[in-house]
């Protein structure tokens, strides 16, 4: 898509390395013709979500194709562009529409990733060395194959962006940012109250999909995203405050702004971050609109710069 | 280049809530003093491959008035236990007084993003003597850090009242009931050790049920009833 560039960046946590736990994050992005996304999957850390390294991958690979057919399909495409182009009468009508497909797009992702998960376990079943540290319970669940998906537990967060419309849905923690012309970050996504300490909401789930949170941003709209961003737990538990994650973000859009390697620049940093952070998994990933990045940049850069002399740190270029 | 600022690791504080009234005197006090020494050391190895958390300690002691031993969290690999003395009586309500004082944004919970629900491990051998604990609890359980917290309490000896610890743990099935020095020291060490292990984990789904989702008291619970066996007492009478 035109003027946009899309990244994803995952790093296996400091803790996985020192324990030889394999990376259990997954990220991807896309740049097509007309459209550009990225996501990002947490897979679950415990005992009993053994394959959950997989679990992610599936996840991350699964809407990567779910949003090539709902873009492929002739009627969600018109839907697309009717939102895009839509103002006044007939508005609200053409966003029912496309809230019902968004949510078919929502079932048949879960869908899929669930036949993915029944694909991978018919052909590697688990081992007992897989087990071993498994609760009694859930061992008896999955020796029965009952439960089985939950052994590739995950959480999910993806966004797609076209030129006239934002959409993208969050299942369990992490955090979806979008950032607006004036240099504003927003919350795309509702708080949900499921997810309170050190509990989350998971892909593998029977409620995924009404635990699963969408967002729709419409280009007419005031606050229609020139970036956005998704990040997984790891990130933000490794910034004392969520502006340093905003200062964090604003320095990728800088990056790419002025045309750096941001692959290259969040391999290099992801690793420290993790270390003298979280120690978890950390990814990174987003869509941004860098030919408006450097044609309207003075607006950007102001706010940027306003928003960081507030909060006292320091902005990188 | 990106240079990210404001990195920290998140902080997870293990409270130790001791009663050291008169009757803790001789060998209780000093099997707890020894327990909490023995433990630190497997603390610290958990605090430096932690994949979430850094560990701290705050320690409470209450008799006739509570008093802080430390004045903010501790790291544990900086912590040193200075032994506990024991006399007075079991001033409860100002202990929960100055634990809901601290556990705020104002007290040991600061860095907005960066703690964890704490620990509170809640130690005695009586019933309380004042008239203000009551009050203070219900104080206490609109704390929202005392909400989503692990609570245990270990009840020590046949005079300990257990209905008053379990007001504080919210449910009888954290409360360890112990009658010799020997149970006591492995009740804190298990305590010490799976509630800091616990607690300073990030995002799960539920361990006891497939796929439930389930807060850290939960997990506590289903830990201490999975490993009774490690440190229950089978003395019928007090040994101390």
């Amino acid at each position: 898509m035109e003027g946009y560039k899309a990244f994803a960046a995952t790093v296996r946590g400091y803790s996985h390395e020192v324990k030889g736990i394999v990376c259990q994050d997954s990220s991807f992005c896309y740049e097509g013709v007309n459209y550009a996304l990225a996501t990002v999957c947490d897979g679950h850390g415990g005992e009993k979500y053994f394959r959950s390294d997989r679990g992610s991958r599936f996840a991350a690979e699964e809407f990567d194709q779910c949003v090539f057919d709902f873009i492929s399909d002739a009627h969600a495409w018109h839907l697309v562009d009717a939102l895009a182009n839509s103002g006044g009468q007939g508005y609200s009508t053409v966003l029912k529409e496309f809230d019902t497909a968004f949510d078919q797009l929502v079932r048949n992702f879960i869908f899929r990733w669930r036949e993915r998960v029944c694909e991978d376990f018919k052909s590697h079943p688990f081992e007992d060395y897989e087990m071993k540290r498994v609760d009694d319970a859930s061992k008896r669940a999955y020796l029965d194959g009952k439960h089985i998906h939950s052994a590739y537990g995950t959480t999910f967060l993806g966004v797609c962006m076209t030129h006239g419309v934002c959409f993208g849905f969050q299942i369990g923690d992490g955090d979806l940012f979008g950032i607006d012309a004036s240099g504003a970050f927003f919350r795309l996504v509702e708080d949900d109250p499921k997810i309170k300490g050190n509990m989350t909401t998971s892909l593998c789930g029977d409620s995924a999909f009404s635990d699963a949170r969408k967002f729709v941003r419409i280009h007419a709209d005031s606050g229609f995203p020139v970036a956005v961003f998704a990040s997984t737990d790891g990130v933000i538990n490794s910034f004392s405050e969520e502006s340093n994650l905003h200062d964090f973000y604003r320095q990728i859009l800088l990056e790419m702004t002025q045309g750096g390697d941001i692959s290259k620049e969040l391999a290099s940093v992801l690793p420290g971050l993790s270390k003298y952070g979280s120690r978890d998994d950390v990814s990174v990933a987003g869509v941004v609109n860098v030919g408006f990045l450097k044609s309207g940049t003075w607006t950007f850069k102001q706010a940027a710069v306003a928003a960081d002399e507030s909060n006292g740190s320091r902005l990188n270029g | 280049m990106l240079k990210p600022e404001g990195i920290v690791r998140r902080k997870m504080v293990l409270f130790f809530i001791v009663d050291t009234s008169g009757s803790m005197w001789g060998t209780k006090i000093q099997a707890v003093n020894q327990a909490v020494c023995e433990v630190l050391p497997e603390l610290q190895k958990m605090s430096d491959g932690n994949a979430d958390a850094l560990l701290q300690v705050a320690v409470l002691g209450f008799d006739n008035a509570a008093y802080w031993l430390t004045a903010e969290p501790q790291n544990v690999d900086a912590f040193f236990w200075k032994d506990l003395e024991a006399n007075g009586g079991t001033n409860l309500g100002d202990a929960l007084f100055k634990l809901n004082e601290k556990l705020s944004k104002d007290g040991f919970m600061g860095h907005a993003s960066g703690a964890f629900a704490p620990a509170l491990f809640l130690m005695s051998d009586g019933c309380p003597n004042d008239d203000s604990y009551k009050k203070e609890l219900e104080k206490l359980r609109n704390n929202n850090w005392f909400k989503k917290a692990i609570k245990v309490a270990c009840a020590i000896g046949d005079d300990a009242g257990c209905s008053v610890l379990e007001e504080f743990t919210g449910t009888p099935e954290t409360i360890l009931t112990v009658h010799t020095p020997e149970a006591l020291k492995k009740v804190i060490r298990f305590v010490s050790v799976t509630s800091s292990q616990i607690g300073s984990q990030s995002a799960h789904v539920g361990n006891r049920q497939i796929d439930a989702v389930e807060s850290k008291q939960d997990s506590m619970i289903g830990a201490l009833q999975a490993s009774s066996d490690q440190f229950t007492d089978d003395s019928d009478a007090d040994e101390w």
